[in-house]
């Protein structure tokens, strides 16, 4: 109990003196999230457990009978390389630091509801950036799928019911915030400048909804089978800039924005056989990156009477769908009556949605005073991860590790980029690089 | 963001509406800007209302269309025009239009075939060959019409702002003794207080003074400073900036040269007071300074008597020579006529503009022109 | 025995406020004004010495250990706002949208604990920011500081039976970015400009502190300690857009133009409270609640943007067309301070339990709040507009015992109403060439909404 209560101190302490030094991405979608998950090759839809049910498959949180509060702490480092003409090898990224909170409520209803309903909430926080959004010139080298998504203050709440005969169903949402406004610039007659700033955070939401079917075989053991849909969750960056009231100049009313982060729509289905002490789980996950419109947003559109006019627009990268596969296992060892370890592992594959071939980007160039076209240098690569993690179990306590390493399966990319209207050059790039992500989560049941 | 993307979003996201804010409607305001030119979708030719190359239309002067409904965009205005006249080459005069939403003018260029109607010429010998700078006020049931000449300031009255009948003579003549009229009174702007006092506030020199009459015939001069023993202006020349005083781009006072063409417009404030606002044009450099720069200032005081406060900027300052300010309010709205430079042609031409306020509010597209003055 | 439990209870207590070091966005802005749940709501918020149920986590989060039952809350409350300027309808913006939360209580190593959720979602935005002219007339404590989301989780520990102890801590979120803009500008045809641009913005994590202390002197008297810490909500913009100025085809620059745009703003201020609060009950069916707010408005930041613009746009061979003048790079506004001096909010609130049956219960409340304005008089430049405000609140509340069977627990169904009154008074202006000039500001605000809470 003593060592329990020393061991939650420093968890406790470590995560919230943890430096705030800026993360990155949408952490569910590339790491996993939860306490055993992210350990068993990020599966859930048939396996989730406690609140990480909330995002991996509502439905499982009808499962729930102790109420469970838990603390989590993550981090992921990022080597990513970018090699080939004018490229420079490592793209350095900021490490993503985050905490996690859980909470998993079995809602105690009497009659025919009993046991049957609960209720999850998984909250996840960058330790200083809620969100980023870096939506760089697509000339500048960047890897525009990984890093960046993982700075995002995400909140997922989800509730499951259990309707008998081994059904489950679940909904629920995640939810993130975009930010939308405007910017007036204007001198009065005295010549002095003075700004109307007018901006708004506005809540996203994308609907999570699953179920789950166990299966009436292999009795006492458990076979189930699970889905999950999860709506598309993009957050966006919009702020106007009008300075036309600066100078009698017509200067044009800017749109300064963007898709700062982006979480495809999704089917995730997976099977599970639980043994107990052994559960297994193999997943797959579609995920529809064709309607992927790319980070970038026009500075000026055309207006309605000139649909073709010359202002420029973003490359049209043309993002394919995908396919991940997720395995995972966990083994539950009884140490003590009151202590029990567990060893996890896993594996999935998350192939990259970016096409080998990017078509060229435009610019104006001043230097030329002509537009010009430009190399589109996206990165990504399929990541394949191996993923392991432990757990120990002494009631009323829980204390989950795991650690990730995210190979980037080497490719090579080609980038096409000229001047307009000429047959244009083209150069190539080899992508690689690891990222490792490690997390600790502590649950108390109450 | 494209519509194109946001339907594609749209098809499993879904977000708070992000409505916009208000919480801005009906503030409060004095009425006197800042201003802002008036724009090409608010006025045919914007920022001009009143505009042709031959009359040369200045000096602009305006009353309420339909002074008992405050809410009425309906106004009248009076300006100087150059007419033909011989062998001199022109003359000035007096002409009267109107519009029903304050902009669209009738007789301006784009109003084809119609040319404001003249309604004050110079006939009288003290008068010279020309008058100007109008300045129109209803009292009791008459329009006075005051206007400047050769001799002074002169007052013709008219029951229908149309057919006037002039005063035998100045009813505000050079009087040596004032030190500061170093030139003949000029550019009256006269106004009924809302306690029924009468007040004229004139230029001469590169001063404003003020002047009270009980009848709008008989006036006589005001004192702004009555601890001196002179009679003194209510509003004299701007200081200059102090040397190192200026930030970086920040230009210097606008009126240091002279004040002149004095708009006066009291009013009643929230808790009662008298409040006297005046609009006036400023400028940098002397009488006779060629080409120098104007604005158009705002300076006010509290009560019925004392010298104005002014405001340190301008109120509307298009850069374009604007002078002789005349405002119109109506439900909130202000809108301030001046003479601006017409910079289409070479030489520039001078019309009649617009500026709004308060600035940030939008006015509908410009109405029908009237079919008469 | 006790002594174990209480040092536990202590550690416990320590360890878990000092580990929330998560970011819980929570504002009390609209709740300051409108109060949390309907309860809270309809007894003048004066609430901190005998909340427990979900709105402990804004009242005060050492209430949540009180809970016996876990319990979830609905409800929903508009607020409208009549104020005006001059008589005119300044339409300041409604704010309403759901409100909710959790408790749950256990027990944790012997010790009675809770976890709480609270949260106010609007409508219609998470948050906004303002950043307005000094000069513009604006109801600086009504027009945009209640349009913030608030969520809150807390949790608070109960070691002896009569003292709790909670808290947690809170954030809002800043936003900083930078804007690089480049291309050529066709100045006689706009919207055909080639421009692009990049844009790095974070939105920050601002977090702190809330904690509070509930002392039972006996069954019908106890006490309350509840401290909220300060936070400011920022936009941090950086702009430049360099490139070519031209006149119709690419290819024939008119010159070339260097804009750069940096506006910082502090629009939201919340500043630091002390509550001290009493519940007393004189009769069994009666209570009787005090609070007062200390509330540090003299730290309070002016919500106005600072400006730097730097405008450099080379005039181009053979001068400027005729039809544009030369542009200047514009001064930046001095921004004059807002001052506010801190103030001291009595609530007073009162509930009787009218109906007393096995099955049901009834409720009556009632509240009064005088929020004195804590801004001083806007003789200047700035108007930053505000009244004294009286609110008076009522409610009543029904409470449903074992409903059904489903519903094992009891069943509340809480309503309020609150209309606050904002005296008119007179704004004079010392200088009489203000341009906004006397002003008479005062108005009302209605407040209504409803709460259910399911207990298990």
């Amino acid at each position: 109990m003593r060592s329990a209560r020393v061991l939650l101190t420093a968890v406790v302490l470590a995560a919230a003196l943890a430096p705030a030094r800026p993360g990155l991405a949408s952490p569910e979608d590339i790491f996993g999230y939860g306490s055993r998950s992210p350990g068993m090759g990020a599966t859930g839809p048939a396996s989730a457990d406690g609140f990480e049910a909330a995002y991996a498959n509502p439905a499982l949180l009808a499962g729930l009978r102790d109420r469970k509060f838990t603390l989590g702490f993550q981090g992921a480092s990022f080597h990513l390389t970018a090699n080939g003409p004018g490229l420079p090898g490592l793209i350095p990224y900021d490490e993503a630091k985050g905490v996690t909170i859980g909470v998993a409520l079995p809602i105690p209803f009497g009659g025919i509801l009993k046991d049957r309903v609960g209720v999850g909430l998984a909250f996840y926080t960058p330790t200083a950036v809620l969100v980023r959004g870096d939506i760089l010139y697509p000339e500048t080298p960047q890897f525009s799928l990984l890093p960046d998504r993982a700075q995002l203050l995400a909140i997922v709440l989800g509730a499951g019911v259990d309707i008998g005969y081994g059904v489950r169903i679940g909904a629920g949402f995640s939810a993130v915030a975009q930010l939308e406004g405007s910017v007036v610039a204007a001198t009065d007659a005295t010549g002095h400048v003075g700004t109307r700033v007018e901006d708004q955070l506005i809540a996203v939401y994308a609907p999570i909804i699953g179920a789950t079917y166990d299966l009436p075989v292999g009795k006492p053991h458990t076979w189930r089978v699970g889905a999950t849909f999860r709506g598309t969750l993009a957050a966006s960056f919009l702020v106007s800039l009008d300075g036309s009231k600066l100078t009698s100049l017509p200067i044009p009313i800017l749109n300064i924005g963007g898709l700062a982060q982006y979480d495809p729509a999704q089917v995730a289905v997976e099977a599970a056989y639980d043994t107990k002490p052994l559960l297994v789980a193999v997943g797959a996950t579609y995920k529809r990156w064709s309607q992927y419109p790319g980070p970038l947003e026009p500075t000026l559109t055309c207006p309605s009477t000139d649909a073709s006019c010359s202002a420029l627009s973003p490359a049209s990268i043309g993002y394919h769908d995908t396919v991940a596969i997720h395995v995972g296992a966990d083994h539950a060892i009884p140490v003590t009556r009151s202590l029990t370890a567990h060893v996890r592992a896993g594996y999935f594959l998350e192939p990259t949605p970016l096409p080998s071939t990017l078509p060229a980007s435009t610019a104006y160039s001043s230097s030329t005073h002509a537009v010009v076209d430009l190399p589109t240098r996206y990165f990504d690569a399929t990541r394949h991860a191996i993923t392991a993690g432990g757990g120990l179990e002494i009631s009323p306590v829980t204390v989950d590790l795991y650690g990730q390493l995210h190979l980037l399966q080497p490719r090579t990319e080609t980038f096409t980029s000229g001047p307009v209207g000429e047959p244009g050059t083209s150069s190539q790039a080899s992508v690689g690089g690891h990222v490792l992500v490690a997390g600790m989560l502590v649950g108390v049941k109450f | 963001m494209r519509a194109s993307r946001l339907w594609l979003l749209g098809l499993s996201c879904c977000a708070t509406l992000g409505g916009s804010g208000l919480g801005d409607v009906g503030l409060p305001t004095s009425g006197v800007g800042p201003f802002r030119e008036l724009v090409a979708s608010e006025v045919h030719d914007a920022p001009y209302v009143l505009d042709n190359e031959a009359p040369n239309y200045r000096e602009p002067a305006v009353l309420p269309g339909n002074p008992g409904d405050a809410s009425s965009a309906e106004v009248v205005l009076y300006a100087v025009a150059a007419e033909p006249a011989g062998a001199t080459g022109s003359r000035d005069v007096i002409v009267r239009t109107h519009a029903d939403d304050a902009r669209s003018f009738y007789g301006t260029s784009l109003d084809t075939g119609h040319t404001p109607p003249v309604v004050l010429t110079a006939s009288a010998a003290w008068e010279g060959a020309s008058v100007g700078s109008p300045s129109a006020v209803q009292i009791g049931g008459q329009i006075f019409l005051y206007y400047a000449a050769k001799g002074g300031i002169g007052l013709a009255r008219s029951p229908d702002g149309v057919t006037f009948a002039k005063e035998p003579a100045p009813v505000l003549a050079p009087d040596a003794t004032v030190a500061w009229e170093t030139t003949t009174p000029s550019a009256p702007s006269v106004a009924v207080y809302p306690d029924g006092q009468i007040r004229m506030l004139y230029a001469a020199g590169d001063s404003i003074g003020e002047a009270a009459s009980d009848d709008g015939l008989t006036w006589h001069r005001l004192d702004a400073d009555p601890t001196t023993p002179a009679i003194d202006p209510v509003l004299t020349p701007g200081p200059p900036a102090a040397p190192g005083t200026l930030e970086d781009g920040e230009p210097p006072p606008f009126d240091t040269g002279q004040v002149g063409d004095p708009c006066l417009a009291p009013r009643t404030t929230a808790d009662g007071r008298i409040q006297v606002r005046v609009l006036y044009t400023g400028f940098i450099g002397t009488p006779g300074t060629t080409g120098r720069a104007s604005a158009i200032g705002f300076a006010a005081r509290y009560g019925d008597s004392g010298p104005l406060v002014r405001q340190s900027g301008p109120v509307f300052a298009p850069g374009h020579h604007e002078a002789a300010p005349a405002l119109f309010e109506w439900s909130g709205n202000s809108m301030l006529y001046v003479q601006l430079d017409e910079t289409s042609t070479t030489p520039p031409y001078s019309a009649i503009a617009a500026g709004f306020a308060p600035a940030q509010d939008t006015l509908a597209g410009p109405g029908a022109y009237p079919g008469g003055p | 025995m006790a002594r174990s439990r209480c040092a536990r209870g202590l550690t416990l207590a320590v360890l878990l406020l000092a580990g929330l070091g998560v970011a819980r966005p929570a504002s009390a802005n609209p709740l300051d004004a409108f109060g949390f749940g309907s309860r809270g709501a309809a007894m003048g918020s004066a609430a901190a010495a005998d909340v427990q149920d979900f709105s402990a986590n804004y009242y005060n989060p050492a209430g949540l250990a009180r809970a016996r039952a876990l319990e979830v809350s609905l409800g929903y409350f508009r607020a409208d706002s009549y104020l005006y300027m001059n008589g005119q309808n300044n339409q300041v913006d409604p704010v309403h949208g759901l409100v909710g939360g959790l408790v749950a209580p256990g027990q944790l190593f012997g010790v009675p604990f809770a976890f709480g959720l609270g949260l106010h979602l609007p409508d219609q935005r998470l948050s906004r920011v303002r950043a307005l002219p000094q000069d513009q007339p604006v109801w600086e404590l009504y027009d945009n500081r209640n349009q913030r989301v608030y969520l809150a989780a807390n949790l608070a520990v109960s070691p002896f039976k009569w003292l709790q102890i909670g808290g947690g801590l809170s954030f809002m979120a800043a936003t900083a970015g930078s804007v690089d803009i480049t291309g050529n500008v066709d100045v006689l045809k706009v919207e055909s400009s080639e421009v692009r641009n990049q844009v790095s913005a974070d939105l920050t994590a601002i977090r702190y502190p809330q904690v509070g202390a509930r002392i039972a002197v006996n069954d019908r008297l106890a006490f309350a300690l509840v401290y909220r810490g300060q936070f400011r909500l920022t936009l941090d913009l950086d702009a430049t857009l360099a490139g070519d100025i031209s006149l119709g085809a690419a290819g024939t620059p008119l010159t070339t133009a260097l804009y750069t745009l940096q506006t910082d703003s502090v629009n939201a201020f919340l500043p630091q409270q002390v509550v001290v609060g009493s519940s007393w009950s004189p009769i069994d069916d009666l209570k009787v609640d005090l609070d007062l707010t200390w509330v540090n408005w003299s730290a309070y930041v002016a919500p106005v943007a600072q400006v730097s613009i730097n405008l450099d746009i080379p005039p181009p061979q053979g001068g400027w067309p005729a039809s544009i003048s030369p542009p200047t790079t514009p001064v930046a506004t001095a921004v004059i301070p807002i001052v506010m001096h801190d103030r001291v909010v009595p609530h007073v609130g009162a509930e009787w339990r009218a109906i007393v049956r096995p099955k049901y219960q009834g409720f009556l409340r009632a509240g009064y709040e005088f929020d004195q304005s804590p801004i001083a008089p806007q003789t200047g430049q700035t108007n930053y507009v505000d009244r004294d405000r009286h609110a008076f609140s009522a409610g009543v509340g029904v409470r449903l015992v074992k409903l059904t069977s489903v519903l094992p627990g009891d069943v509340r169904v809480d309503a309020h109403g609150q209309l606050s009154v904002l005296p008119t008074s007179l704004t004079l202006k010392s200088d009489p060439s203000d341009l906004v000039g006397d002003y008479t500001a005062g108005g009302h605000i209605w407040n209504v909404g409803g709460t259910v809470t399911v207990g298990f």
